[in-house]
């Protein structure tokens, strides 16, 4: 049984939705992304579980029990806030306590067992050292740990983290998604993960639920996501892809086609698209930037596509070629730095993909 | 040239406001029992009067007493009102934000006349007793005005993950709202006790036998400005300055 299930969720800020028709069942011990664009809905999602929003209809149950109507305060879930949100009158020891001393009736908590859960918090997020400070005199980065112990120190049964890792520079934030992911896999703790970065979210996730404008587009693991997306949007959104129309032609009962792009045309098998495709029928097509392979221009290929190199960026360990083929399309392409042939801007090449390797949407 | 005449008139504005003032404190430590010029000889009678004026120490201790009564009590009123005014929208909040800021606007004679028709027949008998809560009225409206913009600048988010971490309204109000904003209520609570202390239109009309301070001086002054007035006011306007320090001091900190 999920743990957190969401039931046809609608939020209606006066006439105009924010969240539409919303289904999400997360699994005990997940560790779950809710991932879109800005202003897709996702923070209003994780304040409806939180209960800082009530949906306009529909209801949300944690472990069986409908929890909809609510307070913060008597709902077992924890959040860390996007500016950690600590209180800048407590030290850090005092912030961690702070939870555990709401705690009443049965599961009041000797101030032995408070003390010592907070020195666990600390060591977990390694902050030991800082137990008398004032939050306003630690760093981005260590607020985010203590942040994040404050939240876990209730053991609550899902913690909601809404794009954490936001305001940290680049180098901590990989740091963090790493720690982040290790430290929800040892608690076994339900994590539900708001982000608008693609790449934290299939670095770091079990499943992924991508939202666009209010609703849910697709919910699945990092790996179907990326090589499955269920919508246009998703295709476009996760991985760099570029997206052109075309028509499908010659289709076959396998799903494999042709499709036509002007005046080329390369096939398709069965796996890039769900419904079969009728002849003649107009579709978008999604390709990924290193699905496609370059070769120089005099060898032996099939490939389909002639192109000339437009222009380079290097990426480090990878190199980023735009190629125009004839006025039509440009593509982007990505090859390893190290090993593969090096082109330079003007040359001609060839260009090649597998028939697998492309998102084909009916239009 | 036009440095100096920029230079110049903000020296004429300052004399003109603190010159009476200087006059007044040089004037206090003269020896004379009136205010001639050039003084003479200089002395601290005046203020060994002062300290000796039994209904003048009577009228500071009344004024002592109405200022900390009614700050503290507007504190407790405006405190948990501006928060839930801060919070809650509701139908005609800007109206009741008005209405509550109106008696500082209000000319103080005109709330002193209601009230002293009023108060007799809500069974209020002219007396520091009225004269207090005549000035919780005002006091209410700098106190949401103070706290207002203070709130304003409080992190949102802090509430609401007290709520999130078990916490109820009313323990997060005490150990996380307030804490969080005790220097401008302190900041408040200076600038009331002064604003108190300093007020004569309201008190005149709610005063029955116990006289408040400035109420007093007015009395005194009857007789001519006596050296003692300088003295006392000397005094006054020191510590109001020292209070009005203080109190823009702890408003102005916004991480507390
Ligand atoms: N209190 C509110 N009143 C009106 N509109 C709101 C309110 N809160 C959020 N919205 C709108 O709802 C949409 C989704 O907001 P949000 O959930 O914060 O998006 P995200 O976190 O995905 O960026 C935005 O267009 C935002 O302007
Ligand atoms: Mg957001």
């Amino acid at each position: 049984m999920p743990i957190l299930t969401l039931s046809n969720i609608e939020k209606y800020y006066g006439t105009s939705y924010v969240v539409k028709n919303l289904n999400l069942a997360i699994e005990q011990g997940e560790f779950l992304t809710i991932l879109g664009p800005s202003g897709c809905g996702k923070t209003t999602t994780l304040r409806m579980i939180g209960g800082f929003e009530l949906p306009t209809s529909g209801s949300i149950t944690l472990k069986g029990e409908d929890i909809s109507g609510l307070p913060p305060y008597k709902r077992h879930v924890n959040t860390v806030f996007q500016n950690y949100a600590l209180f800048p009158n407590m030290n850090v020891e005092e912030n961690i306590a702070f939870g555990l001393k709401q705690k009443k009736g049965s599961e009041k908590m000797s101030q032995n067992r408070i003390q010592s859960r907070v020195e666990d918090m600390l060591a977990m997020v390694q902050m030991s050292d800082f137990r008398k400070r004032k939050p306003q005199e630690l760093s981005g980065g260590q607020q985010q740990r203590i942040a994040i112990a404050r939240a876990v120190a209730n053991d609550p049964d899902i913690l909601l983290l809404d794009e954490p890792l936001g305001a940290l520079d680049l180098k901590l934030r990989k740091q963090m998604q790493i720690e982040l992911k290790s430290l929800q896999k040892r608690l076994g703790k339900t994590f539900v993960y708001v982000t608008h970065d693609q790449e934290e979210a299939l670095t770091m996730s079990d499943r992924i639920a991508v939202m666009n404008a209010g609703n849910l587009e697709q919910i699945g693991t990092s790996n179907e996501m990326y090589y499955h997306p269920a919508t246009p949007f998703v295709a476009e959104f996760i991985g760099e892809s570029i997206k052109f129309e075309a028509r499908a032609k010659k289709t076959q009962n396998d799903g494999s086609a042709l499709i036509d792009v002007g005046t080329m045309s390369f096939p398709i098998s069965g796996k890039t698209h769900k419904n079969p495709l009728r002849e003649g029928q107009k579709v978008v097509v999604f390709l990924r930037s290193e699905a496609i392979m370059l070769h120089p221009a005099n060898t032996n290929t099939d490939a389909a596509f002639k192109g000339v190199i437009g222009d380079i960026i290097f990426v480090g360990s990878t190199r980023k070629y735009r190629v125009h083929i004839g006025n039509e399309i440009t593509l982007t392409a990505l090859e390893t730095t190290l090993g593969a042939p090096q082109y330079a801007v003007g040359d001609e090449v060839q260009i090649s993909w597998s028939a697998d390797d492309c998102s084909v949407f009916e239009l | 040239m036009r440095r100096i005449f920029t230079t110049g008139s903000a020296a004429l504005v300052l004399a003109f406001i603190y010159l009476p003032l200087l006059t007044i404190i040089w004037y206090s430590f003269s020896a004379e029992s009136v205010n001639s010029f050039p003084i003479k000889a200089y002395s601290l009678e005046w203020y060994k009067v002062m300290a000796n004026d039994e209904s003048l120490l009577r009228a500071v201790g009344n004024s002592l007493r109405v200022a900390f009564f009614s700050t503290v009590i507007a504190l407790f009123i405006g405190v948990p009102a501006t928060f839930a005014l801060h919070k809650f929208d509701f139908i005609g909040k800007k109206l009741l934000e008005r209405i509550v800021l109106m008696p500082i606007t209000l000319p103080g004679i005109v709330t002193g006349v209601a009230m002293l028709s009023f108060f007799p027949k809500i069974g209020v008998e002219l007396s520091l007793v009225a004269v207090g809560i005549g000035h919780i009225t005002f006091l209410l409206a700098i106190v949401v005005t103070q706290l207002l913009s203070r709130f304003k600048r409080l992190d949102p988010n802090l509430e609401q993950a007290a709520y999130d971490l078990g916490a109820t309204p009313l323990t997060t109000f005490f150990t996380v709202i307030i804490p969080n904003i005790r220097t401008a209520i302190i900041g408040a609570a200076l600038l009331c006790l002064v604003l108190s202390m300093d007020e004569i239109p309201v008190t005149f009309f709610l005063i029955a036998r116990d006289n408040t301070l400035p109420i007093e001086i007015y009395g005194m002054m009857r007789r001519g400005i006596t050296p003692e007035v300088n003295a006392i006011s000397t005094l006054i306007f020191l510590a109001t300055i020292v209070i009005l320090i203080l109190s823009l001091r702890f408003s102005r900190k916004t991480n507390d």
